[in-house]
């Protein structure tokens, strides 16, 4: 079942929008604090990522971001989709290579492939309910 | 609170950046300035995160960059930070494994 579709501009200041759209979500399914922290942090990285990474500069204007969020019967399924030039190294990154290994941290799973317009899609799966400690 | 507020002064020596609120992509250029303001001068620098709600690896790109500006010139950056486990900002800082790498404290007291 969707619960959220946003289709953005890839811009920073977007971002802060779209973690009050994905809190809004996880406070309507009732998830615990400390897991709506996880959900709205997983997905301003995965928003940043394609801010940062997608588009080559002065293509972003032109770009989208699309945040999608889903309810699965025992999980909270979020995508980000971007337009951009997909998944490739580069050498001119000047971040520190956090985004994805926390992204991978705070989420059950983490799927990234080839979006249908050719650019990015990184799907996260969260649980409903914390997973018990170890 | 959702906004964002970045304060920056020099304190009996110390440069002192407070954040408050959520700080993301979108703020790292002015925490970079404040950062940059406060920095002549000073051999310690404390960044006060007791009002921050949220930061993600962005702004941990800027603070880590201002820790490598301190130790080149024997200079100290401090993390200042409420031992509440339940903060957000301390769970990114630990998952992060950065919580190790800065130097965090709740008080300089």
């Amino acid at each position: 079942m969707r619960l959220l579709r946003i289709c953005l501009a890839p811009q920073p200041e977007e971002v802060a929008m779209v973690r009050q759209a994905i809190s809004g979500v996880g406070e309507a399914l009732g998830l615990s604090p400390r897991l709506l922290s996880d959900v709205k942090l997983a997905t301003s990285e995965a928003c940043t990522n394609a801010i940062v990474h997608a588009y080559e500069d002065g293509e972003r204007g032109a770009g989208t971001l699309v945040v999608l969020a889903a309810k699965a019967p025992d999980a909270l399924v979020v995508t980000v989709t971007d337009g951009g030039r997909g998944i490739a190294p580069r050498i001119d990154s000047t971040g520190l290579g956090l985004g994805l290994p926390l992204i991978a941290a705070l989420s059950r799973s983490l799927v990234i492939r080839e979006g249908p317009g050719g650019g990015t899609e990184v799907e996260m799966t969260f649980g409903l309910v914390e997973d018990p400690v170890p | 609170m959702h906004g964002s507020q970045i304060e920056a002064f020099v304190e009996d020596g110390d440069g002192v950046v407070i954040l408050r609120g959520e700080h993301d992509i979108a703020t790292t250029p002015d925490l970079r300035a404040a950062l940059g303001r406060v920095r002549t001068g000073s051999d310690r620098i404390l960044i006060d995160l007791g009002a921050c709600e949220f930061l993600d690896s962005s702004v941990l790109g800027v603070l880590i960059g201002e820790l490598r500006h301190a130790r080149e010139r024997a200079g100290v950056l401090i993390i200042l930070l409420p031992r509440d486990h339940a903060s957000p900002v301390r769970r990114t800082l630990e998952l992060t494994g950065l919580l190790d790498v800065f130097d965090v404290r709740e008080s300089v007291i």
